[in-house]
């Protein structure tokens, strides 16, 4: 049932994306509600949900970058992996905790994805995630937590709270 | 009540994710062609069932298809008009050509955004034209405003589309008043769109025009680009670094016409 959840979930935020984020955008940054979504699977459903997710957003990204599909899908679930390792350690309802969890995890996956895409350039790839990772970790972690706090009752269901 | 304390990942947490990294890393290695039309097959499975939710307003169907008839003809007109203004240019400047033949316009086929890549490393978007025309990689996409950018992949009627937001597409493009063109290119860290090889001498303002220049054979000339907001040297010093605002507005687009079926 969470699984089925989760499905409905990556993909309206995936819609989400396309539809509202971009007209959100403020100085070139928007929210980042499929990492926020890989995030919050792992946090509260633990590594196995959080890197499936993590897989799955990857996999709906690469539609729209053929160029690189695959790369989101190899990144989001070493985020999910992350996020469900913390499951346990920190207090997962607090949400400035969600909120650093979301920026570092996403300034890590950023810096990743930038040496990547800079190849053989260290320097590039620092320039490149300096200009484009920390406004969009700053706004998602703003952003997403205060909007989300009705999810994990949605989307943890008994199992979760159980957890808590 | 919540168990604290760290709990080492167990063997099931490493396998499944050493199955997802290797699912990922066989598709890195498969080849450019591969990748794109495995990506392409899954984007058209997942959004087609909701196209026709999509593309339909409930309750206003008629409404819709007068919006895009009129949404299309501005575009037509406007692309006109760019060519218009071009061609009166160029008769000012060229009399010997005053009976050159009329430039034609390419016919514009009407297509939806349907996804957005809002990758911080370079947008792209996939649209579905209108009518069952099929996009061909290569083909200029234009909104009612200017240019978008450039179909770079296409399937079963998807195509896939690099807007000028993403580094990886380079247009050629000129100064509308000077007549100097050079390539333009996504740079988020020298201020966004960039107009690079102008030379240090040509004036350049604030709000002079910046159009495609017909160089390429990919974006015909005289599509409207944006206008100059700043200018600044290259770190060669011997051209200018010209920061372009598209006249697309990326975030509000929802419709765009492909040039040249």
């Amino acid at each position: 049932m969470v699984c089925a959840r989760y499905l409905v979930a990556i993909f309206a935020a995936f819609l989400l994306e396309g539809a509202v984020a971009s007209r959100l955008a403020v100085g070139g940054a928007h929210p980042d509600l499929g990492l926020a979504l890989v995030v919050y699977a792992g946090l509260f459903h633990g590594r196995p949900l959080g890197v499936g997710v993590g897989f799955l957003v990857g996999l709906l990204r690469g539609c729209l970058e053929p160029e690189w599909f695959g790369l989101e899908a190899l990144l989001l679930p070493w985020v999910g992996f992350a996020a469900g390792s913390t499951s346990n350690v920190l207090n997962r309802s607090h949400p400035i905790l969600q909120g650093i969890l979301i920026a570092a995890l996403l300034l890590l996956h950023d810096l990743a994805r930038a040496g990547v895409l800079a190849g053989a350039s260290p320097a590039g790839a620092l320039a490149l995630w300096v200009s484009e990772a920390p406004g969009t970790a700053l706004y998602t972690a703003l952003v997403v937590p205060p909007a989300v706090l009705w999810l994990p009752r949605l989307l943890a269901g008994r199992g979760g709270r159980a957890l808590r | 009540m919540a168990r604290r304390g760290f709990v080492r990942p167990g063997l099931s947490d490493w396998l499944f994710l050493a199955l997802t990294l290797v699912l990922s890393l066989a598709l890195l290695a498969a080849g450019p062609e591969a990748r794109a039309g495995a990506a392409l097959f899954l984007g058209r499975t997942l959004f087609l069932p909701f196209r026709p939710a999509l593309a339909i307003q409930p309750g206003a169907p008629e409404a819709r298809r007068e919006i895009l008839a009129l949404r299309e003809r501005l575009a037509r007109e406007s692309l006109e008009w760019s060519t218009f203004e071009e061609t009166l240019r160029e008769n000012d400047r060229l009399r010997r050509l005053l009976d050159f033949r009329e430039q034609e316009t390419s016919p514009l086929v009407p297509a939806q955004v349907v996804g957005r890549s809002l990758d911080r490393f370079g947008e792209s978007w996939l649209i579905a034209p209108g009518g069952g025309a099929p996009a061909r990689p290569g083909q200029a996409v234009v909104s009612v405003d200017g240019l978008v950018g450039c179909v770079y992949a296409a399937d079963g009627g998807f195509g896939n589309v690099r807007t000028l937001r993403n580094g990886a597409l380079q247009v050629s493009a000129m100064l509308s008043g000077t007549r100097h063109a050079g390539m333009l290119h996504w740079q988020p860290l020298a201020g966004g769109l960039v107009l690079t090889g102008i030379p240090m001498h040509v004036p350049v303002r604030r709000g002079d025009e910046v159009m495609t220049s017909g160089y390429g054979g990919i974006f015909p000339k005289g599509i409207a680009v944006g206008e100059v907001v700043s200018t600044g040297d290259d770190s060669t010093s011997l051209v200018k670094r010209v920061v372009v605002r598209p006249r697309t507005d990326f975030a509000e687009t929802e419709e765009v016409f492909l040039l040249g079926n």
